[in-house]
């Protein structure tokens, strides 16, 4: 038998009868979950706390910023399995735990997300300019601690005499940073560049 | 005297369509994909190529060509498919050169068409022997173009990284495919969308990638800062090169308001006689289920902002063409000029496109892109063309940074791939991955209908995890395709893992997927194994 083209002979499963909760990354300010909580796992909760305690909590995400060590809760429902949050901090590590609020006192996990960060949105203001040939890091195998090749490749460097210019400062990056949007001429810090290498509307004009 | 140029530019043609083979019906709508990519894309730049190398231009270029296109350009059945397709279309255009007979703004538009499906037919059948690759790969020996490699199935590998094993799994397919195809090693890899996160370096790593590109911010927010922005390449602490996109000329040729394509001397895409000629006169050359569609065949210029279009003129099209190839080159040698006047050392300008931009889009794309080398070789000093590799071994010492997350797609982060639209596939998506992981480490020592019912599962693992689908459901056109094709590879997929697990393949069905979904013919499961 042939497949009808336009729809599945496939149906997929609401869930697969685990105990997750998953994060992902949508943007710098966007978190998104999703998550399968087995009855298992909900009489559990129920068994040591009676089933009074399930009706009268309320279901919540709550979000941690580990690299900032706070967080906050996010109100759900018993009929969602999937949510985004909003999250204030860019370029931070976020972990959500799914989970019930009792009298919004006390909080009891059911179970917990894997890491996510959330990527960064701006300039880095780490301005530490480390060259090296590439094919040196290329030689050995993964490279040991970053800090470690930082280290121990600018100071081989700076002894070989390779570099030139490394000093952001002569690129006049003391400017103010601006924001996603931002040009490789505009990191020199050269504004001009945009008047004097625009592009040419001659032919563009409508 | 010779004036030693200040800079480069780097033009990279990312070339993908996504794996659409369905020899279970007799035609099949999304297959034309290909065919129209063939021959308004691929056989275009060929040709583009080709002529430049016989005038003796010297030129460079990067092209990714991912594993599926790889595998449809060599598929047979697509290959055949591909000649009834111009069959057909030379039929019409014969048509049109009657119909238009007295029509004098059309005719000599119908005879190009005649003429430009005629000679696609002879190039793809009679010179290339029905595999234009081979194109391809002699331009790559000839050293003017560099092929890099891609993702398996071009998964978007930042929503994939909750499973490692699927991520490595992508990237050692890619390599493996181009191997087989190139038969070498790739310098470079096109991540998927641009898509990066730091943990797919290690993937990269063990593959013996050497340089990816990412969007603009992937670079300029790296950390630490980069001094020259993107005007050089970073490279991470595990040794990946990454090359950003320079805005200033993507916007030139990308943006829909202010780019050449939008130009009102350029043909029309969206003015097509499948849909503007009578029912019953072009009923044989459209959908077999009676739905208008796109026959390649386009009278008009994009004229302006009104729906009155006037006739296409080839002539004034290559002229503007020609036009535009100054205008960029002028632009970059300011850009160079300037840039390269703050720098230690010679900058370089990564221009990164979609190659089905290039003609399927932008009809005179392809013509563009002969004029643009052709100028930069003959009439400025101020910069070369460069591919990413010559500009690495040329310029090896790199200041070493990480790039920020990042994507080219709209906002430059992963939401054009999760969104309300297309959230829904996740779950199963990353089930089945980790499903595949546990199947792998569970049967070690397959063989038999075993083994190829694991193999199988990869492939149809692999299928689901195709950016494209979660593109489409955005996009909201060809949805309902989309969505069949993640539930298919999906569904597959389940079934196989509940059959392996419990000792009983359906070999009847397990040979008619193999049949359908053929992509991949050296896969080992054992790639999942381990993690």
């Amino acid at each position: 038998m042939y497949e009808v083209q336009s729809q599945s002979t496939y149906t997929l499963p609401m869930g697969y009868n685990d105990d997750q909760i998953v994060l992902l990354a949508r943007d710098p300010h966007w978190l998104f979950a999703y998550w399968e909580i087995s009855e298992d796992r909900k009489n559990h909760f129920i068994g040591a706390f009676g089933h009074e305690l399930w009706e009268k909590s309320v279901p919540v995400l709550k979000v941690t910023n580990v690299s900032k060590n706070s967080s906050f809760y996010v109100r759900i429902n018993d009929f969602s399995n999937s949510w985004y949050i909003n999250v204030p901090d860019s370029n931070c590590l976020y972990v959500a735990e799914l989970g019930r609020r009792i009298a919004d006192e006390f909080f009891v996990n059911l179970v917990s997300s894997n890491y996510v960060e959330a990527p960064n949105d701006t300039i880095s203001a780490n301005t530490a300019a480390y060259f090296i040939n590439y094919k040196d890091l290329n030689k050995g195998h993964l490279a040991p601690e970053t800090g470690m090749i930082y280290e121990t490749q600018s100071i081989k460097s700076v002894t070989r005499g390779v570099i030139g210019i490394s000093s952001p400062e002569l690129f006049g990056f003391a400017r103010e940073e601006s924001m996603f949007g931002v040009s490789s001429a505009e990191l020199f810090g050269i504004n001009i560049v945009a008047e004097h290498i625009g592009i040419s509307s001659e032919y563009l004009i409508r | 005297m010779i004036k030693l140029s200040k800079g480069y530019v780097a033009l990279v043609l990312h070339a993908h369509l996504p794996y659409v083979h369905h020899p279970e019906h007799e035609s099949f709508l999304e297959e034309r994909w290909l065919f129209e990519a063939i021959s308004e894309t691929y056989l275009p730049l060929i040709d583009s190529f080709e002529a430049l190398t016989n005038e003796g231009v010297d030129y460079r270029v990067t092209m990714s060509l991912t594993p599926p296109l790889l595998s449809m350009l060599s598929n047979e059945l697509l290959q055949g498919r591909y000649i009834k397709y111009l069959e057909k279309l030379i039929d019409l255009s014969e048509k049109e050169i009657e119909r238009t007979r007295n029509q004098p703004e059309f005719h000599p538009l119908a005879i190009m068409y005649n003429r430009k499906y005629k000679k696609d037919l002879h190039t793809f059948r009679d010179k290339y022997n029905c595999n234009i690759l081979s194109a391809f790969i002699n331009l790559q020996n000839s050293g003017k173009l560099e092929i890099i490699a891609c993702a398996a199935t071009h998964g978007y590998l930042p929503l994939m990284e909750i499973t490692p094993a699927a991520v490595k799994a992508q990237i050692s397919v890619g390599v493996k495919t181009y191997e087989t195809f190139f038969g070498r090693k790739p310098k470079g890899m096109w991540i998927p969308e641009c898509g990066y996160i730091p943990e797919i370096e290690s993937a990269l790593k063990e593959n013996g990638v050497e340089y990816i590109i990412t969007e603009s911010h992937g670079v300029l927010f790296a950390d630490p800062k980069p001094v020259f922005g993107t005007y050089t390449p970073i490279v991470t602490p595990n040794g990946i090169v990454a090359f950003g996109r320079d805005i200033e000329s993507s916007k030139q040729v990308w943006s829909s308001s202010e780019g050449y394509p939008g130009d009102f001397d350029y043909r029309e895409f969206y003015r097509d006689i499948g849909f503007d000629l009578d029912y019953d006169y072009i009923r044989d050359y459209i959908s077999s289920d009676g739905k208008r569609i796109h026959t390649g065949i386009k009278y008009y210029r994009i004229t302006g902002k009104t729906d009155d279009k006037q006739p296409y003129n080839p002539e004034w099209a290559r002229n503007k063409a020609d036009i535009h190839a100054g205008n960029f080159m002028f632009n970059r040698e300011k850009q160079i000029e300037y840039i390269s006047d703050r720098m230690d050392r010679p900058p370089i300008i990564v221009c990164p496109y979609d190659a089905e931009l290039f003609g399927h889009w932008w009809y005179e794309g392809p013509y563009w892109i002969y004029s643009l080398f052709k100028k930069i070789y003959y009439d400025q000093n101020t910069f070369k063309l460069i591919s990413l590799s010559e500009y690495m071994n040329e310029n090896p010492v790199m200041q070493v940074s990480t790039p920020c997350p990042s994507s080219w797609g709209y906002k430059g982060y992963n939401e054009v791939w999760l969104n309300s639209s297309n959230d829904w596939i996740y779950r199963h998506l990353h089930k089945s991955a980790e499903r595949m992981v546990e199947l792998a480490n569970n049967n070690q020592f397959a063989d038999g209908i075993i083994r190829e019912a694991l193999n199988q599962a990869a492939r149809e693992l692999l299928l689901a995890q195709s950016s494209d689908w979660a593109f489409i459901m955005k996009t909201g056109t060809m949805v309902q395709y989309a969505e069949k094709r993640t539930k298919d590879h999906i569904g597959r997929f389940t079934k196989l893992y509940h059959d392996i697990k419990e000792n009983s393949i359906d070999e009847g069905w397990l040979r008619d997927i193999q049949h359908k979904d053929c992509i991949f013919p050296e896969l080992d499961y054992k790639i999942y194994s381990g993690t």
